[in-house]
């Protein structure tokens, strides 16, 4: 696969504990009314969460239709928000309620990324490929709530604590779900190709 | 031994957060002899390694040219309240916002209920500018303009005071003399000196403000001849005095209908 997944994944928490110390100072004076402490939030959470919102929606103009109205939104109620705010979880949480309420309105079709390009002669490429294919098809399948505690655990690399917050749950709550969604996908994951096993999705 | 589904939230559990060595070893145990445990194992681990290792897209110029041209505009007003008064953190702001404007408002019709309802005192002006008030159209709807009348009269009733103490000879003058001399006798003594019957013109109304005067507690005499004189054609109209030959029937008759 070549030109749209040209993207760099971004540190994940695990990296510097002087990058969350710049957050919260960027997070107060964004909360204070700095524009370009805001600025700087956005270029540096912009393309996870376009990542993330286009997991969860499958559309990439849609995704950043909908990352374009969680920074809005963000932006809008960050001098409201309470001085100990997790600024990465809350935004996350913000482009999960976003994109949930998008898709239930009941008008998304889902468009699965064509990956299926099996063509070149690298077998490990291909191998990636068509595992990268099959885990997107199976977490097409999933409900929302579980993809996106999916997501945010294992694509974003959000910490339990934060994967919860993100979804706005305790983090017993968080565990379960994740047990129930990884249940979930090991019934699509490992169901044929024509989709048997669907029905057995705990919902 | 543990069960498939202990095993498989365990497996799940280490995924977030390392096992504790008894919950570990128990499950090792477990995979080692169960096929599906295991097959849910790898299945986990390779949604864990798959979603990681993900193609990941680049941030996208068009978002990034909406965001910074929305965030380049200045805030509203009611974005700077919002910083400055955490409404968020104040969940029952609006509650005791409401509460303080509900006890406020019913302060206020209480206040203004009892002034207009309370009964009829001799000694004070407020009842009688009412009971005047009520003479001329309907008590309960003139409450205001009674009052407003009372301070009126009470400024004129000084000013009438004051000419009728200077200016004996002016036909005005006589009017409110023989009016006050019919309410209150002892209270001015120039205008017990004057005669009633000096202004055939004016007797319907003086008459008539005597009698109303005479019905109830006896009012403050200015007062009732400051009401008379400007709305002369007024009272007539609505006491039907400026045809009758006996307006004092007439009067007592609207006075006691309510």
């Amino acid at each position: 696969m070549t030109a749209p997944w040209a993207g760099v994944r971004p540190a994940t928490t695990s990296g510097s504990k002087r990058v969350s110390l710049d957050d919260n100072n960027l997070v107060e004076r964004a909360r204070a009314g700095d524009q370009t402490a805001f600025a700087l939030l956005f270029e540096r959470f912009h393309a996870p969460v376009l990542n993330y919102l286009h997991r969860m929606v499958y559309d990439r103009a849609l995704a950043e239709d909908l990352t374009q109205d969680t920074f809005i939104k963000a932006y809008n109620a960050l001098p409201r928000t309470k001085p100990d705010l997790a600024f990465k979880a809350w935004l996350y949480r913000i482009a999960t309620n976003t994109a949930i309420s998008h898709l239930r309105r009941g008008k998304i079709v889902k468009w699965l990324p064509f990956l299926t390009d099996r063509e070149t002669g690298d077998e490990a490429i291909e191998r990636s490929v068509t595992r990268s294919t099959d885990i997107n098809v199976a977490m097409s399948k999933l409900p929302q709530h579980y993809a996106s505690a999916l997501l945010l655990r294992h694509y974003q690399g959000l910490s339990l604590a934060e994967t919860a917050h993100a979804l706005d749950i305790t983090e017993n709550a968080a565990k379960l779900r994740l047990f129930r969604a990884r249940k979930a996908f090991a019934v699509v994951y490992g169901a044929a190709p024509d989709g048997t096993g669907d029905e057995e999705i705990d919902r | 031994m543990i069960s498939h589904a202990e095993a498989q939230a365990l497996t799940s559990a280490r995924l977030d957060a390392a096992l504790d060595p008894v919950a570990e070893r128990e499950l090792v145990t477990h995979l080692s002899t169960c096929p599906s445990c295991r097959t849910f194992a790898e299945q986990s681990n390779a949604l864990v390694s798959g979603l990681r290792e993900l193609p990941y897209l680049p941030a996208s110029p068009t978002v990034s040219r909406a965001v910074h041209s929305y965030i380049g505009k200045p805030r509203s007003p009611w974005a700077k309240l919002g910083t400055i008064v955490p409404l968020q953190g104040m969940p029952a702001f609006s509650a005791i916002a409401a509460a303080l404007l509900v006890v406020f408002f019913s302060v206020f019709v209480y206040l203004r209920v009892d002034r207009t309802g309370t009964p009829l005192d001799p000694g004070n002006d407020d009842s009688e500018t009412t009971e005047i008030g009520g003479f001329i159209e309907a008590p309960e709807t003139t409450a205001t303009f009674a009052i407003v009348e009372t301070e009126q009269a009470e400024d004129r009733a000084t000013e009438s005071d004051a000419d009728s103490a200077t200016e004996s000879s002016d036909p005005s003058a006589t009017v409110e003399a023989e009016s006050s001399d019919s309410t209150e006798p002892a209270d001015d003594a120039q205008s017990t000196s004057l005669p009633e019957e000096d202004e055939p013109t004016s007797e319907p109304e003086s008459t008539t403000a005597s009698d109303s005067d005479e019905t109830d507690a006896p009012p403050e005499p200015t007062v009732t001849i400051e009401l008379a004189e400007p709305t002369q054609t007024s009272e007539e109209d609505a006491t039907g005095q400026g045809t009758d030959p006996e307006p004092t029937d007439e009067t007592n008759s609207v006075l006691t209908a309510p």
